[in-house]
């Protein structure tokens, strides 16, 4: 039998939870329609004449509308999510009620997954101190996750908080609530140069934004950081992009194409980054923590939970 | 990073419990019909016979069956056809299998779409090669052989609108293409070691068709697929593992800590930078740590 409250998100999946439906919520409509109900009582009042057409009509829209605000009345307090969250919410009660999961590999998660080592060294290169990545993962009643790095200049190793261990995952209080100068790290390892520069001139991705509270929340970090990192590409992928381009271009032999070969060397140069100063090589992003953003990632849990109790077979 | 994590046991997937999956079966039959039951249990056959493919990843044996009943050809060692082959990811540190098409598939392929009147391929015997002309193509002579040693390979088709097509490869230029695109040959096994013959004579036809014969969708998707993990067979994204020149590297946590404390001391310019790096430093970088003390301490009493 699957129990919906022992189902938690990962913060890199939280975002998906946190859109909003385009359509009015069901509460909306119905203090719509009573809008709508009042003015058309107030216009029928005003009919000197009730047996004039204008006035039996209004009369009659009157109870139909009185008809439907019955129906939206009971209706009013139920859920109201998007359609992406209904899709989101259905691939995760199949996950966790059949344990099949959607592969989402693609090549930028797989660099991302292949150089998050990389770089660390980096980071821990530009700042001038030695850091490592916290590779404990921790949950509270609602996330759980591995933050990538949590640095704290009181030397307060999270877990000298005294946390229990459960199969390995640490269990967090709910109401951690905020350690003072405790900062949260959050590596991305961009696929290549130009999108690594864009971070310089894009809104903050709202996928981050909520993964970066979600780690806070778990952590007790009174803010957190993303840092983009440019980090050469492995030669596996890279040759995997050659490969790639050598069909698109249609050739059947390499040395007899030199267009596919100077291709194959702008492909070598695009992943490559040993000529840029390690300093350009680092953005950091500084993100605070919202406790007001975190309270809304809990209710929108909650109403997620709620969500597959009411719409799938959990039996 | 996972989307969602249940405290709840996963069941292992095999690929016998892939292939038992409802979704699957109406799958197979929707695109074989009646042969999709002899077609799975062709394919489970396979697996079983070969320990290496037992261990691959199901998935992966799923799609390279799928690209194989995409393309209709069957997956049985003995008809040539068709292949699903184990290859050792060893940068993943897991196996997985990949699709590959024989020199008889091609030529199945080939005549489905209705447009070659003949295609061959057939190794060439020393006095068979007559003359070698870049322009005006190949000329065999079949009747002469000096010797049992093989100089090379040839395939050859002709359309029913008359064009014709001999491609030939010496056995150094066959050679010469393994090592580059087979990092297995290289490195001493796998297909191209085992049956250096069938993979040239492959490769000749291959070549033959891709450079110069009219390609079906379904033609042009059997090169794509050919000799490579299929991780989607219905958008044909694949991964030449094979194919790669990478120098594999397993990502070893440990070592990257260790390099990169390693480059931290490295640019310390005092003792007192030094010093801050000290509890990090385990066994394994005290003699380097003491050379890079008594270093600066040098510098300052120069």
């Amino acid at each position: 039998m699957l129990d919906v409250d022992k189902i938690k998100f990962s913060p890199s999946s939280v975002a998906k939870l946190m859109v909003e439906p385009k359509e009015k919520s069901p509460k909306q409509v119905y203090l719509d329609t009573v809008q709508i109900l009042e003015k058309k009582q107030s216009e029928y009042g005003e009919i000197a004449n009730k047996e004039t057409k204008k006035a039996i009509n209004l009369a009659s829209q009157i109870e139909k509308i009185k008809e439907q605000l019955v129906e939206l009345k009971a209706n009013q307090d139920a859920l109201h999510i998007a359609k992406t969250v209904q899709k989101y919410l259905s691939e995760m009660y199949v996950r966790a009620k059949y344990s099949r999961r959607k592969n989402i590999e693609t090549k930028y998660t797989t660099k991302g997954l292949q150089v998050e080592e990389d770089s660390i060294t980096l980071f821990s290169m530009v700042l001038g101190r030695y850091i490592k990545s916290t590779r404990s993962k921790f949950e509270n009643d609602y996330i759980i996750g591995t933050p990538d790095i949590v640095l704290d200049p009181n030397d307060k190793d999270l877990l000298t908080l005294k946390l229990n261990e459960i199969d390995g995952v640490w269990q967090v209080p709910n109401d951690l609530g905020i350690v003072a100068d405790r900062l949260v790290i959050d590596i991305k390892s961009s696929y290549d140069i130009f999108t690594f520069f864009e971070q310089n001139v894009k809104d903050l991705n709202q996928t981050y934004f909520w993964q970066l509270q979600a780690y806070m929340w778990l952590t007790g970090s009174s803010s957190a950081q993303l840092a983009y990192c440019l980090i050469n590409t492995p030669i596996a992928l890279v040759s995997d992009e050659k490969r790639r381009l050598q069909w698109k271009m249609g050739v059947t032999d390499p040395d007899q194409s030199p267009e596919y070969m100077e291709a194959c060397d702008e492909l070598d140069k695009l992943h490559s980054y040993d000529d840029i100063p390690k300093e350009e090589r680092l953005i950091l992003i500084d993100v605070p923590r919202d406790d007001s953003a975190i309270e809304k990632m809990k209710s929108k849990i909650i109403e997620a939970r709620k969500y597959i109790a009411e719409n799938f077979n959990c039996e | 990073m996972s989307n969602l994590v249940q405290n709840q046991p996963s069941a292992p997937i095999t690929t016998k419990s892939l292939f038992a999956r409802q979704d699957v079966q109406a799958k197979m039959q929707e695109m074989l019909g009646k042969r999709s039951t002899s077609f799975i249990t062709s394919v489970l056959q396979i697996v079983n016979s070969n320990d290496l493919l037992k261990k691959s990843e199901p998935n992966s044996v799923y799609h390279a069956a799928m690209v194989a009943a995409t393309l209709d050809l069957p997956i049985n060692n003995s008809l040539g056809m068709a292949y699903i082959v184990p290859f050792q990811n060893r940068s993943k540190g897991i196996v997985e299998a990949s699709f590959q098409i024989g020199a008889k598939g091609f030529v199945q392929l080939a005549l489905r779409s209705g447009q070659f009147k003949t295609i061959s391929y057939t190794e060439v015997y020393e006095g068979q090669l007559v003359s070698e002309n870049p322009l005006t193509g190949f000329e065999f002579d079949f009747t002469k052989r000096n010797s049992d040693k093989v100089i090379g390979y040839a395939s050859y088709f002709k359309l029913l609108n008359g064009f014709e097509s001999t491609y030939y490869m010496s056995t150094e230029q066959v050679n010469k293409h393994a090592l580059r695109y087979s990092q297995t040959y290289k490195k001493g096994y796998g297909q191209w070691k085992d049956d250096f013959d069938a993979m040239a004579k492959k490769t000749v036809l291959k070549l033959n068709l891709s450079k110069f014969a009219p390609l079906s969708v379904e033609m042009q998707n059997a090169i794509q697929a050919d000799q490579a993990v299929i991780k989607d067979s219905e958008t044909m994204d694949v991964s030449y593992t094979d194919n790669s020149d990478a120098k594999v590297v397993t990502i070893n946590i440990e070592d990257k800590e260790t390099e990169r404390l390693k480059r931290l001391i490295s640019q310390c310019k005092t003792t007192d930078e030094l010093e801050i790096l000290l509890p990090e430093v385990g066994d394994n970088l005290q003699l380097f740590y003491q050379e890079k003390h008594d270093e600066i301490l040098g510098n300052l009493n120069r």
